[in-house]
């Protein structure tokens, strides 16, 4: 047995993918996609980031309440504003019986309550993934069929956080409130500090069919039609609930469908343009998760959990690009635009307790998107393709987030070894 | 060395304590009315000016100018661009047909004019002269008032208008021999197939119309009034009355659909002889049918107040209103009393009324004091609440109240300055303004507007009246004023040399006033504003009697900083004073150089360093020795020198704080964390905090000794601790004492005393269907009580149950009583609130979380802190709220700048009787 059927089955168990609210790629991706050769290709990438950024909404609608109008409206930036500017430690413990130590406790705060920003933190600190590591195994069958498996592998990193209350305290409720971050992460059983996080993402198995079709013209020489399927298993690792910003490796949890297609477009010799569009499809599923229990509260301070269904909004990522072929030395320079989005998610909660209304609020359910450029560079280490057996190529890339909602943007490097035989 | 403390004139601005002139008029003003749904005041000229468009001129609640209504052409009577015969007139009444004035000019005194200013141009229907009760024209006009003139929200269109008018005899008087009540329905009428609008006056002794009936066109006599003197059955016992005023008042009660006439009357001279000087009448069909508001046997000689029994014995009332509390039953209210004394134009009392339909001949007299009211449910589940009503006439003498029973008595034991110039009610408060009088001013008082408000007991009968208390930051004369209680304002007509030409309205500072001014340099938002204001009025013991220093102070009090202000002094009459100019600014904490007057003392430094943010204050005093003590974070300071001594208590704190120590320094006495509030009850200091009551004994000996007395009265378990439980407010009444906390409602257990004992139990009041949880008894978070000054009276309590967490409120009402000065089983008990039967819980529902409830009887106000994108708010419930009805329609009190954060607890400066209410913001007065 050779070794390209053995790297097929140790991907093919330990593989995964999915969305987490990040543009970090992934291994299924299309941009990432080699040229189909051989009967089967092998892929190993490494992608890391060097700047990582968030881009909040702006826009205030429904039961978003502005809670920070005092402070910056700028759509981009630090980590910890993705959600809000601001998190709310106060309005962390409502929402519960005033019997709870929860409830007792944010009734404390009975003359001002949330008055002049009482209760709110400013949380610093810095994201690191020094490892996304995308491996896919490709084997290629006739009529243009392609069965895929992909899976990353991801390492990252939260580190010097610290939370600072906003209020100088000049009164007797923003002095009880200077440590309420402390009773909140007690109560409420979080974790608010940084974390370490190594894991693998979702596998993802998918069929590709491609059909080329050459072209009798002057200008436009070839077409290339991608139609993809492919199924979520959900082999990642889960966001961590009690910890910040621990974002899934994958679908957190649910099996999915992915359909994609595109459509690749060929100038003369050395141009190709071409878009691909694919939709993910995350069916629902029920586990304890954090919920937002009151009007004030702020995503990164969730006190409550509880049982609850999630209904995944509809995953969507389109890559438009231009591409010149092969203008030197077997290399090739690819500009690629990619967008990510995802539709809002729902929960419920199947109990009258906590408002559904209230719960469907939450920031982290709505949608987001990631708008990314993508400067890749390809170079194939093989020439000619009678005499060789192995095609092996390179990959490497500089992704730039540019724009965003809701959604946490990576600057990344990374470099893809493929090798098909 | 930089000295630390300095006496400085920082500001030097003159004290202005009028209110928002809306209007000087260039000619005296006689009568006025506030149409209440709109806050539409209507004033009338009492001088003729030709031309004068505005012989009737009307203003809103936010209009600049008044508005003229009488110009010189209109459509008069349906007849369009006729000369105006109220333009340029001297208006001798004015009263409101629901929104409409109707008036009587000096030059046509017995015709009625109805000024509709809706149309364009203005209509006016005039009526035909109106006669007395012999078919004479009359030559005047006594009283004028319309079934329409209090309504609290607009009529239905269609709904019976009439006006009613007391109609002299020949020679100008009252007492028969042609006087009477007259009635004139303002309604569509046919004649010549012409429907039109226009006065009818009717017959009414028989509602004949003045109009020919439609159907048989038979001609009708009609305009005739209902014979009414000192002959009329209602008003004498056993013969005829000798006298009977021609100073007549009227009011109708459209909800009970009864006449009111107040007169003042002097029985005849037989040995049984007596007479009433309140009638009730009826008005059905057009007849005025008149009942005595008592029946004969009721009256003995014993001053029951609206009548007497006695030979030549004499009843004066000048004024009567009538009321529905919030706990539905209604109540006679009346000036006056038994006698002739000029002092009696300052008495107010309060009487119980059968509110029975079904008994025609009993409804709207006179309730058997003794009697439980009746409560009403709906029939069927889940048998609603529907009303409550006395239910049974007085019939013998001890079923009515004397003028010596307390719980008829408005204003409690506190006498007005001068006699009532003017009275009107407001929800359950009683408002009256009055002029100086020398020899009717026992206590040195400005005049002004003041009111009173009732305590009731555990069947929803008013069982006394709060002290008369000084509104409207009023020390002025005034001649009449009209209460918009929809949105708090006062409408102010001060007299000036016997005549009022100008008209003021109540208005919010906002910011850029003096007193704001001077305040935001101590007390600057950053630092969290005004974080508690509390007003020591000059009655508190410590204070001075001596009439000449009289003093009344509040305190601001923020992060690490104190302020003392001067609101009242006497000056020839004890009233509100403000003064900018004489500041005592210590940062040291002490008042080393005071030189012993200073209107304003400012601290910070020293000791109250260590207090940090500081939210109450209090004074206190054993008798001997008096101390200003203020609280906060860091725990308890008083205000003494090396020997302990605040000021002398004996001769007692002066005016510009005379006799202050000026060796006194801020000096901590506990360092109990975040204390919340200090009460003094009998020379002992309550001190609450978070975590436990404590009460501290002091003397000036004590204190250099450092030996105070401090008992732990209440204190949270380790597992309430654990819990993260805490108390939030106290109330004391003698031996009880009252603890509002995070996990319901304690009281001391009976029998205890928390003046004196050093172990009290305390129990848990059960508050039914409370917000917070649905487990346990939710959090109580103010106390707000209403007290009379007889301490063996029922207390009050506006309880607020809210939550913070599940944003939520309710108002609560209590019942404190003490059983021969003791705690009992019964002596916290709720109001006889329903929704439902056989559930006594809340009085409404608020809705969403408020931090402050404040009452006065007439509003409700509710605060709270910024919140979310809102700033903060301050928002009054509807005046006419009662038990059980929703509380959903609210407005704003005071707006409050965008960038605002807190907002205290609303306040009445007891000197002047503006409201105050601090905050982050600093404050803001309505003036």
């Amino acid at each position: 047995m050779n070794l390209r059927y053995l790297i097929g089955f140790v991907v093919s168990v330990s593989a995964c993918s999915a969305m987490p609210r990040i543009n970090l790629f992934r291994p299924s991706d299309r941009p990432l996609m080699p040229e189909p050769i051989g009967s089967s290709q092998l892929s190993i990438g490494y992608e890391g980031a060097f700047h990582i950024r968030a881009f909040r909404d702006t826009e205030e609608y429904g039961m978003q309440i502005d809670l920070d109008r005092i402070c910056s409206h700028d759509k981009k930036t630090c980590l910890f504003g993705l959600f809000q500017n601001t998190q709310n430690a106060l309005a962390a413990l409502k929402g519960t019986d005033s019997d709870t130590a929860s409830g007792s406790l944010a009734q404390q705060f009975n003359i001002d309550d949330e008055a002049r920003r009482n209760g709110r933190f400013r949380p610093t600190g810095s994201l690191h993934i020094p490892l996304n590591l995308l491996i896919a195994q490709r084997f290629y069958f006739n009529h243009g069929l392609t069965l895929g498996f992909y899976v990353p592998v991801i390492h990252a990193e939260l580190k010097d956080v610290v939370w600072q209350a906003i209020e100088q305290p000049a009164t007797s409720e923003q002095i009880l409130g200077q440590d309420l971050v402390k009773e909140v992460e007690r109560i409420g059983g979080l974790n608010l500090g940084g974390w370490k996080r190594t894991g693998v993402g979702d596998l993802v198995v998918q069929v590709d069919w491609m059909r080329d079709f050459p072209q009798c013209r002057s200008l436009l020489t070839h077409v290339r039609t991608i139609a993809r399927l492919g199924c979520i298993v959900p082999t990642g690792k889960r966001m961590d609930e009690d910890r910040l910003l621990a974002f899934p490796f994958g679908s957190d949890g649910a099996w999915g469908l992915q359909f994609a297609g595109g459509i690749d477009l060929n100038f003369g010799y050395t141009l190709r343009g071409g878009v691909d569009v694919q939709f993910e499809y995350l069916f629902g599923n029920t586990r304890c998760r954090r919920v937002k229990t009151a009007p004030g509260q702020t995503d990164l301070l969730l006190a409550q959990n509880a049982p609850i269904y999630r209904e995944f909004g509809l995953g969507q990522q389109y890559n438009i690009y231009l591409e010149s072929c092969n203008f030197w030395c077997n290399t090739s320079l690819k500009l690629n635009y990619q967008l990510l989005k995802q539709n809002d998610d729902r929960i419920d909660l199947g109990s009258d307790r906590i408002d559904s209304r209230l719960a469907n609020s939450a920031e982290n359910l709505y949608d987001w998107t990631a708008h990314s450029l993508i400067f890749m560079v390809k170079h194939d280490l093989w020439k000619d393709y009678e005499c060789s057996r192995v095609y092996p190529s390179l990959l490497g890339w500089i992704k730039w987030g540019f724009n965003g909602k809701r959604a946490l943007l990576a600057n990344t490097v990374g470099i893809q070894f493929n090798v098909a035989f | 060395m930089i000295p630390k403390i300095s006496l400085l004139s920082v500001f030097c601005i003159a004290s202005s304590l009028s209110a928002h002139l809306v209007q000087k008029f260039p000619f005296p003003l006689g009568t006025h009315a506030l149409y209440r749904p709109f806050g539409q005041l209507y004033v009338g000229a009492a001088t003729s000016v030709p031309n004068n468009d505005l012989a009737v001129a009307v203003a809103g609640r936010t209009d600049t100018v008044f508005r003229g209504i009488t110009p010189v052409k209109v459509t008069l009577n349906e007849q369009p661009d006729k000369p105006n015969p109220l333009n340029g007139a001297v208006i001798d009444h004015l009263a409101l047909l629901d929104r409409r004035p109707v008036v009587i000019p000096h030059t046509l005194p017995s015709s009625l004019f109805l000024i509709d200013d809706r149309r364009n141009p203005i209509a006016v229907f005039q009526s035909v002269p109106i006669n007395n009760a012999l078919g004479q024209t009359a030559q005047s006009i006594l009283f004028l008032t319309t079934t329409a003139s209090e309504v609290a929200t607009s009529l239905e269109p269609g709904a019976s208008l009439a006006a009613i008018a007391a109609v002299p005899n020949a020679n100008g008087g009252f007492d028969g021999n042609g006087s009477g009540i007259a009635l004139a329905a303002f309604r569509q009428v046919v004649q010549d197939k012409q429907k039109f609008f226009a006065w009818d006056v009717v017959d009414a002794t028989t509602g004949a119309s003045s109009f020919p009936d439609v159907v048989t066109a038979q001609a009708s006599i009609g305009n005739k009034a209902a014979p009414f003197g000192k002959d009329t059955p209602q008003v004498f016992i056993s013969v005829p009355a000798s006298v009977l005023s021609s100073a007549v008042d009227l009011h109708f009660d459209r909800e009970l659909g009864r006449l009111y006439i107040a007169t003042q009357v002097t029985a005849g001279g037989a040995a049984k002889a007596g007479a009433r000087a309140i009638i009730v009448a009826s008005l059905a069909n057009g007849h005025v049918l008149y009942q005595a508001i008592a029946p004969d046997a009721v009256f003995d000689g014993s001053n029951q107040i609206v009548g007497q029994l006695g030979a030549n014995s004499s009843t004066s009332i000048f004024k009567v209103r009538t009321m529905q509390t919030r706990t539905y039953v209604r109540y006679l209210i009346v000036v006056g009393g038994n006698g002739n004394d000029p002092a009696l134009a300052q008495k107010v009392f309060a009487l119980p009324l059968v509110d029975n339909i079904a008994s025609p001949t009993s409804h709207g007299t006179l309730a058997n004091v003794q009697a439980s009211p009746v409560t009403l449910f709906g029939e069927s589940k889940p048998h609603r609440f529907r009303a409550r009503v006395f239910a049974v006439p007085a019939q013998a003498p001890q079923d009515v109240f004397t003028m010596s029973s307390l719980p008829a008595t408005v204003g409690g034991q506190a006498t007005l300055p001068g006699p009532i110039t003017d009275i009107q009610i407001a929800g359950e408060a009683v408002f009256v303004s009055c002029t100086p009088s020398a020899t009717l001013n026992e206590d040195q008082l400005a005049p002004g507007i003041f009111f009173s408000q009732p305590v009731f007991d555990q069947l929803g009968r008013i069982s006394g009246w709060t002290d008369w208390q000084r509104v409207a930051d009023s020390s002025h004369a005034i001649a009449g004023f009209a209460y918009d209680a929809l949105v708090g304002i006062f409408w102010k007509l001060p007299e000036n040399e016997g005549t009022s030409t100008e008209v003021f309205r109540s208005q919010w500072t906002d910011g850029s006033d003096e007193l704001s001014q001077f305040i935001a340099p101590f007390f600057n938002k950053q630092n969290g504003g005004v974080q508690g204001l509390t007003d020591f009025p000059f009655t508190t013991d410590g204070f001075t009697t001596t009439i000449a220093h009289r003093i009344s102070v509040q305190s601001y009090v923020g992060l690490k900083k104190v302020l003392l202000r001067q609101t009242g002094k006497q000056q020839g009459l004890f009233g509100p004073f403000e003064s900018f100019n004489n500041v005592f600014v210590s940062t040291d904490g002490s008042l080393n150089s005071f030189s012993g007057t200073a209107s304003n003392l400012v601290f910070s430094g020293g000791e109250l360093d260590n207090l940090g943010p500081i939210s109450s204050s209090a004074v206190l005093t054993d008798g001997i020795t008096g101390w200003f003590v203020v609280a906060g974070v860091g725990g308890i300071a008083i205000l003494s020198d090396a020997q302990g001594i605040g000021w002398d208590a004996q001769s007692g704190l002066g005016s510009g704080f005379a006799g202050l120590s000026s060796q006194a320094s801020w000096k901590r006495i506990s360092k109990t964390p975040f204390v919340r509030k200090l009460i003094v009850q009998d020379g002992q200091l309550f001190a609450l905090s978070q975590k436990k009551l404590e009460r501290i004994t002091i003397s000036a000996e004590s204190l250099v000794n450092g030996t105070l007395s401090k008992t732990v009265l209440a204190e949270l378990t380790a597992a309430q601790k654990k819990s993260e439980a805490s108390y939030s407010d106290v109330y004391l009444k003698g031996p009880l004492a009252l603890l509002a906390t995070s996990f319901g409602l304690l009281r001391s257990g009976t029998g205890a005393d928390v003046r004196v004992d050093t172990q009290v139990p305390w129990i848990e009041v059960p508050l039914k269907e409370s917000v917070g949880s649905l487990t346990s008894a939710g959090p109580v978070t103010r106390l707000f009580g209403i007290t009379t000054s007889d301490p063996t009276a029922h207390d009050n309590i506006y309880l607020l149950n809210a939550y913070t967490g599940l944003n939520q409120a309710l108002i609560y009402r209590l019942i404190i009583t003490l059983t021969n000065g003791q705690t009992t089983d019964s002596s916290v008990l709720l109001f006889p609130d329903f929704l439902v039967r056989d559930t006594n819980s809340f009085f409404t529902d608020v809705g969403e979380y408020r931090n402050y409830v404040v009452t006065d009887g007439s509003l409700i106000a509710l605060s709270r802190s910024s919140f979310g994108s809102s700033p903060p708010l301050l928002q009054l419930l509807s005046p006419t709220l009662k038990s059980g009805e929703s509380a959903r329609m609210r407005v704003p009190f005071v707006i409050l700048p965008e960038n605002a954060g807190t907002i205290g607890l609303l306040l009445r400066n007891s000197a002047s009787g503006a409201w105050t209410v601090p905050g982050d913001f600093g404050v803001r007065v309505q003036r």
